[in-house]
């Protein structure tokens, strides 16, 4: 198949990938859905999911207010943008501290 | 003649969906889908009590209102909470995609995708809270939709008032429409006064003594740190979870939505005001799932499954037709296995866990003590058989990672501190029960010594059983072990302040 064969065929195609991940996951979700005993995956790491998700936010917002500003009130922004993150690592850090 | 059936078109959907949903409900007490909560729900069929974080007003009245009706407490509940709810918003799914799309058979497609739609299936079947809440919040979208601004506040209120997830959506919404900030500002009384001002509603039944002090303590600032304060357990999943939280989150959200994602990816492909705030609305829901300790806050996106429908049917305006025949063949066929495979009352009768659990407690001795956490699956369950009249008497358990009593919820080695909430729990039991004692070592100590039968009331672990002698009879008991003493662990000991 050619490349524009695909292209034409792409829904086709999805569509028929999506069918066989949903025969194939359909078993393993439904073992995921079905307990009776809630729990917690703990595992002691500072580095949180979120660490990373307000990471990337904070570069994203950052270089988006940034843009046409001069070299000096850019810092700035990104100074300010940093104190921010501190802060709310500090808070989810407090919270975190009770699995510790 | 046509006309008349197209009208009748939302009942019928509400009937057909309904009696789904009733078929496959669980017609006996039930923890499946981590439904643990249940118990704390069922108490409020008896009992003024104040449930779970952060108090879910609304649905306290809404309980109080349907215990007054005769019948089962589960199957009302069940049919009140989950059942109903989600059969009207199936029915409301196709009314709001019908009117955005112009099309009777893409409101057909998208109420068909929602009833196939696993998660919520679910919820819809089961003793929980998480449909009613999303009734409301589809209610919201409607009205946006229909630039109804104080009936959007007024559902988002309402929202609010049964979980408080709705305040940072109501957050969000006004966020995705800052433009219009003044005429938000115009209508948010009317949000105070649905969403914030019926959780004082929690503040009085704290404050009132004769209410049991098992989840909640009194009414102060520290008991009320203790209890809204206990949410660690979001947003704090390690980074290394990271992959195996994406390896149980895909094939969930594979076999909930199914072929539905090519035109919900298409729909929200361009963005428009309503676009902003249902892809807020879901990236909040599936963010707070992401990092989540519990796996089981999957559940949650039962709130977003409506709006994602509606979108579907945007998103097959944008295709050719043969695309919405594909979508409504997937979501029947995931309507007919779910049907056979989900079928929440079987897979309940077939593992009765919460219902064997009851039933233990109803044979144990009149005026047992049982220690038991002041929440979780056992802890709620045994707060119904109290409120049912069963002669128990609960001897709290600190949680291990809070400590044995009086302590704060952050406490580490050295530390010590002071836990009101429990202080008022110790209070309650002494009012109501007698039992004396300054933290669960005393209360347990007490009950042993005045010839209590004592029992520890959830399976037993590693951590507990350093603390708890059991009789060697009940090792291998699952639950309901019967205490002959209890030992001072010295790791948990440092952490109660001595006064």
């Amino acid at each position: 198949m050619n490349i524009e064969t695909i292209k034409q065929k792409k829904y086709p195609i999805i569509y028929i990938l999506l069918a066989i991940g949903i025969t194939v996951s359909y078993l393993p979700a439904r073992e995921a859905m079905i307990p009776q005993t809630a729990w917690l995956w703990v595992v002691k790491s500072p580095i949180t999911l979120n660490f990373v998700v307000l990471f990337f936010l904070y570069g994203v917002a950052c270089d988006k207010m940034t843009k046409g500003m001069t070299k000096k009130k850019s810092w700035l922004v990104w100074g300010v943008g940093l104190l921010i993150l501190i802060l709310l690592f500090s808070v989810v850090g407090g919270m975190s501290t009770i699995f510790d | 003649m046509k006309e008349k059936t197209e009208k009748l078109l939302p009942l019928i959907i509400f009937a057909i969906s309904g009696g789904y949903y009733w078929a496959l409900s669980s017609k006996i007490f039930t923890w499946l889908y981590t439904s643990g909560d249940a118990g704390d729900w069922l108490v409020l069929s008896n009992w003024w009590h104040v449930p779970h974080q952060w108090g879910k007003p609304l649905i306290v009245l809404y309980i109080r209102f349907i215990s007054l009706f005769p019948g089962d407490d589960v199957i009302k509940l069940t049919v009140a909470l989950a059942v109903i709810p989600g059969a009207i918003i199936t029915a409301l799914v196709f009314v709001i995609a019908k009117r955005v799309t112009g099309k009777t058979t893409l409101g057909l497609v998208a109420s068909a995708v929602l009833l196939g739609a696993t998660i919520f299936t679910t919820q819809a079947t089961v003793l929980e809270q998480y449909i009613f809440t999303a009734m409301f919040l589809t209610f919201a979208f409607y009205f946006q939709i229909r630039g109804q601004r104080k009936m959007t506040m007024l559902f988002l209120g309402l929202t609010t008032a049964t979980h408080i997830v709705g305040l940072p959506i109501t957050f969000l919404w006004i966020v995705c429409t800052y433009k219009e900030w003044r005429e938000w500002a115009k209508v948010i009384p009317i949000y105070i006064v649905s969403g914030i001002l019926p959780y004082s509603l929690i503040l009085g039944m704290m404050a009132n003594p004769d209410i049991p002090k098992l989840v909640s303590g009194g009414l102060s600032w520290q008991s009320l740190n203790g209890y809204l304060g206990n949410t660690a357990s979001g947003v704090n999943l390690a980074l290394v979870e990271a992959p195996r939280r994406l390896s149980q989150l895909i094939p969930i959200y594979l076999i909930t939505l199914g072929l539905a994602l090519v035109p919900l990816f298409k729909g929200l492909s361009k963005l428009d005001k309503l676009g902003r705030i249902s892809i807020a609305v879901m990236a909040f829901i599936v963010w707070f799932y992401m990092t989540n300790l519990f796996p089981s806050v999957w559940k949650w996106s039962s709130l977003w499954l409506p709006i994602a429908a509606v979108w579907v049917a945007i998103g097959l305006t944008k295709l050719p037709n043969w695309h919405t025949i594909v979508i409504g063949i997937g979501a029947i066929a995931l309507i007919i296995t779910n049907g056979f495979v989900m079928n929440t009352d079987k897979l309940a009768h077939e593992d009765p866990q919460a219902t064997e659990y009851l039933s233990a407690l109803y044979e144990l001795p009149e005026n047992s003590c049982v220690v038991i956490p002041r929440g979780g699956q056992y802890g709620f369950t045994l707060f119904y058989a109290m409120s049912e009249g069963q002669s128990i008497i609960p001897l709290a358990q600190g949680n291990p990672f809070t400590g044995m009593g009086k302590s704060t919820l952050t406490l580490k080695d050295d530390e010590t501190g002071y836990d009101q909430s429990y202080a008022d729990y110790l209070a309650w039991v002494n009012r109501e029960y007698g039992i004396e004692g300054e933290d669960m070592y005393e209360i347990v100590q007490y009950a042993l010594d005045n010839g209590y039968n004592v029992y520890y009331g959830q399976p037993m672990t590693e951590l507990w059983e350093t603390v708890f002698k059991v009789a060697p009879e009940d090792k291998d008991k699952p639950y309901l072990l019967k205490v002959e003493s209890i030992n001072h662990n010295p790791d948990f000991s440092k952490w109660i302040k001595t006064e």
